[in-house]
């Protein structure tokens, strides 16, 4: 069959399916960053073993699960300010349940309980956003404060119990060698590559690439976002079991980093904040990146002088790449549309 | 029986009627032109058969049985089929993921790509189009190919009646007879069309009948090979000209050109456009819709990159690189769209008139409240906008008044040359006869005006003299004892001797 379309493929005219580089080269400068730290990384670092693997593996794992989530958000064109407290809402949530007596059935609970929890957030962010018709960044940012809030209620202060033997089952090393958390990125790629045959993933990118098209084309999109949203919740919980199970404790502060953060990869790998455009593959290395700078900078003599700064520099990085990706503008030639 | 029909259709929009009691049927195995001037009221008629407005009364008769459409999807459903000029297709995705959206084909609940793209392949050589490959994302696609997979994704629900409302107008002349071909095969299968465009021959050689509007009114049906063009140019023209425009006065025997422009070119939509506006002049911008005038008054007004050609201002050269240069050398645009690009919604009334002149009002930055409200007072009255206050929100007066508003602001820069677009457009007839008056007015004061009008009887009312545009081309000059209905709609046609268009 691939040989018959390929044949086909000969006889088209005039516009054919850019060059792969040209298509991916959003992803492709993200990998390109990411492979930069990572060498750097290796020259530097003192020596360089599994256990440096498993460090940086986990590190950027949380984040390339909310990552995920807020793909999708932003896959149609909305965003979603929710995500960190989402992480922490979960955290808390697991390590609040959590009972020494009886570890691993309170732990099975607590994880169930807080991805049943991410999802019914993101269900109702979805049904705001798409029913009242109101700003996915307001909606979010209110049920943001709303998590939160919940979060310290079930946590009011870091602790909980979270058995560390069932933590190293995601964080820990298989073989003595290979991170473990490896598989969970292989098993988040296998449902990428899934999900992005559903018709519900064709739908989702369809809105944010002109909402109108979409719904003139007999699209539902009130459902298709209340899905999307919902699916959003699911992965900022689950990022929250992930970030549980490498701090073996819950703290409703220690999520709130990846709302932002979350929004900052997804872009570094590509993504338009406009809707339509965007994959997790590129998400991976947005994620990994932003993780990576402040490692790699501690090798760095200038950075241990000021280590504070190490904001200054991811701030630097996401710039320079999301400028290099907006160079393409200068071709519009009608001024108004470049606004 | 016909298998479409619209029976006494009345549609209004605010105080301007697009649509009075008009009536035309369309029989099965039929291809039905729909023709008018501007503003006629063949694509309102056109949005309320499928179901993108609601009439006002009326009724839509499809294959005997009554029917109200509620939304483009159930006008679909029934069989009724729109290919709109602005294209419906979600950029981001595929050919084949367009044509197929909302109905994939699934294996296992997953959307079975190979399955689609051969189904994608084969509806496109089925409807003649195998050169469009299915994998490529529609944003890279050429705009000819766009409007061809618009056209296939419409022919793919397999509809009744297919309607096109100037759909060929990016294609050229071979891919148009290619169309048309596969076209006449569908409406041999007792298939309907509904074909409307600006060029006359494409109707001529594609249509069976067509039906001519006129002011909302339908004024006849003619089997189109047994009419001449005349004849069809005639019931387009209509009723004599009303005497609601200033009178116009002798023009100097010595004209001072003070915007002259030379081969201004925005491929597609602009070529090679020469002309001449002179002091105290203004000068019509006519033709049908959407044949370059817009762009040329934003080409002209800096907001299109990428412009060849030369434009001068008093004989010097004006660069187009952006309004704010353009408005220091005291011009001045009167946008399309006054809610969006014209006015600050908003903002105030005060505040609007004063946005292009800030700097001109401020001490060290800081806006000296006399001397705005002098200014917005003086213009509030020269102009007669009826507000309750210069303080009143924008947005809330009457549409007549914001157009005041958004010419307004323009004369406190004191302009000498005006790119007016379409100003007196969906206003009250009250309102237009005053800015009629207020633009002799500025044009006796010495300043030039640029107005493209839809109307082709301001053009021939109003203006000096009046260039017609086809296609991005101006294909002719109308003269002041050439400005008439016939010569003007038989410009707007395409119908002018080949000697006329210049090289």
């Amino acid at each position: 069959m691939a040989a018959a379309d390929a044949a086909v493929q000969s006889t088209y005219r005039g516009a054919s399916t850019r060059p792969f580089v040209v298509r991916n080269a959003r992803v492709i400068l993200a990998y390109a960053i990411l492979i930069v730290l990572l060498l750097v990384y290796w020259q530097k670092a003192p020596q360089f073993t599994a256990r440096e693997w498993r460090s940086i593996s986990n590190q950027g794992m949380t984040l390339t699960i909310a990552s995920l989530g807020q793909l999708l958000a932003v896959a149609t064109g909305g965003i979603d300010l929710s995500v960190g407290s989402m992480v922490a809402l979960s955290n808390c949530i697991i390590a609040s349940m959590g009972d020494p007596e009886n570890p691993d059935r309170s732990l099975a609970l607590g994880i169930v309980a807080a991805l049943a929890a991410g999802a019914f957030g993101g269900f109702c962010n979805g049904v705001l956003i798409a029913y009242g018709r109101l700003q996915p960044i307001i909606v979010t940012l209110a049920s943001g404060y709303i998590f939160a809030g919940i979060a310290l209620r079930v946590q009011p202060n870091p602790g909980g119990s979270v058995p560390f033997q069932r933590a190293d089952l995601l964080t820990g090393l298989q073989w003595d060698k290979v991170p473990r958390s490896l598989f969970v990125l292989i098993a988040l790629l296998v449902f990428w590559a899934l999900f992005k045959r559903t018709a519900l993933c064709t739908r989702i990118y369809a809105i944010g690439s002109n909402e109108g098209a979409a719904y003139m084309s007999g699209i539902d999109v009130v459902r298709t976002k209340i899905w999307t949203y919902t699916l959003t919740g699911f992965f900022a919980a689950l990022a929250g079991v992930f970030l549980t199970a490498q701090t073996a404790s819950g703290d409703a502060n220690a999520g709130l980093v990846y709302s932002l953060n979350s929004i900052a990869a997804v872009v570094l790998g590509g993504a338009s904040l406009a809707g339509g455009v965007g994959t997790f593959v590129g998400a991976i290395a947005g994620a990994y990146t932003l993780m990576l700078i402040p490692s790699v900078l501690f090798f760095f003599d200038f950075y241990k002088q000021r280590p504070l700064s190490q904001e200054l520099y991811k701030g630097l990085i996401l710039l320079a790449a999301v400028s290099a990706g907006a160079l393409g503008v200068w071709r519009i030639r009608n001024r108004l549309e470049r606004l | 029986m016909p298998v479409l029909s619209a029976e006494r259709i009345s549609k209004r929009f605010g105080g301007v009627v697009a649509l009075d009691e008009a009536s035309f049927s369309c029989e099965p195995g039929e291809i039905h032109a729909l023709l008018g001037g501007n503003g006629a009221g063949k694509s309102t008629m056109v949005k309320i058969l499928c179901g993108v407005q609601p009439a006002d009364s009326g009724t839509i008769t499809l294959a005997g049985e009554p029917v109200t459409f509620a939304s483009p999807r159930a006008a679909i459903a029934r069989g009724v089929v729109p290919v709109f000029q602005e294209l419906s297709l979600v950029p981001d995705l595929t050919v084949a993921e367009n044509l197929f959206l909302n109905r994939e084909p699934r294996r296992l609940g997953f959307v079975d790509r190979g399955s689609m793209r051969r189904e994608t392949s084969a509806l496109l050589a089925r409807y003649g189009f195998p050169a469009i490959d299915p994998n490529v994302v529609v944003r890279d696609l050429p705009l000819a190919d766009r409007q061809l997979v618009e056209i296939a994704k419409a022919m793919s629900r397999d509809p009744k009646v297919l309607i096109l409302d100037e759909a060929t107008s990016a294609l050229g002349g071979r891919e148009v007879q290619h169309l048309f071909d596969v076209l006449r095969g569908y409406r041999d299968l007792g298939k309907s069309i509904i074909f409307i465009s600006h060029r006359m021959d494409e109707v001529r050689d594609f249509c069976d009948r067509a039906t001519v509007f006129r002011d909302g009114v339908d004024v006849g049906t003619i089997d189109v090979d047994r009419s001449e063009s005349s004849e069809i140019v005639r019931m387009m023209i209509g009723r004599q000209l009303q005497d609601v425009f200033p009178p116009r006065p002798a023009r100097p025997a010595a004209e001072k050109p003070r915007l002259s422009v030379e081969n201004l070119t925005w491929a597609p939509a602009l070529q090679d456009v020469s002309f001449h506006l002179n002091e105290g002049e203004i000068l019509g911008l006519a033709g049908l819709d959407g044949q370059g005038q817009g762009d040329l008054l934003l080409s002209l007004f800096g907001v299109y990159a990428g412009t060849s050609g030369v434009v001068r201002m008093d004989g010097e050269q004006l660069s187009l690189n952006g309004p704010r240069g353009v408005m220091a050398r005291k011009a001045a645009l009167i946008p399309e769209d006054r809610k969006t690009q014209g006015l600050i919604l908003p903002l105030s009334v005060r505040e609007n008139i004063a946005l292009p002149v800030l700097p001109e009002l401020s001490t060290l930055s800081v806006v000296r409240q006399s001397v705005e409200n002098n200014v917005a007072g003086n213009i509030i009255r020269q102009l007669s906008i009826k507000t309750p206050s210069m303080h009143a929100v924008v947005g809330r007066l009457s549409g007549g008044n914001q157009q005041k508003v958004a010419i307004g602001k323009w004369l406190v820069t004191k302009a000498n040359v005006y790119l007016m677009y379409d100003p007196t457009r969906g206003i009250d007839v009250g309102t237009k006869q005053e800015i009629y008056q207020l633009m002799r007015e500025l044009a006796t004061n010495g300043a030039s005006i640029l107005f493209f009008s839809t109307d082709s009887e301001e053009i021939i009312g109003l203006c000096d003299r009046a260039l017609v545009m086809f296609e991005g081309r101006v294909v002719q000059e109308l003269g002041p004892d050439q400005l008439d209905k016939e010569h003007l709609m038989a410009a707007s046609l395409g119908l002018v001797a080949p000697e006329a268009i210049p090289a």
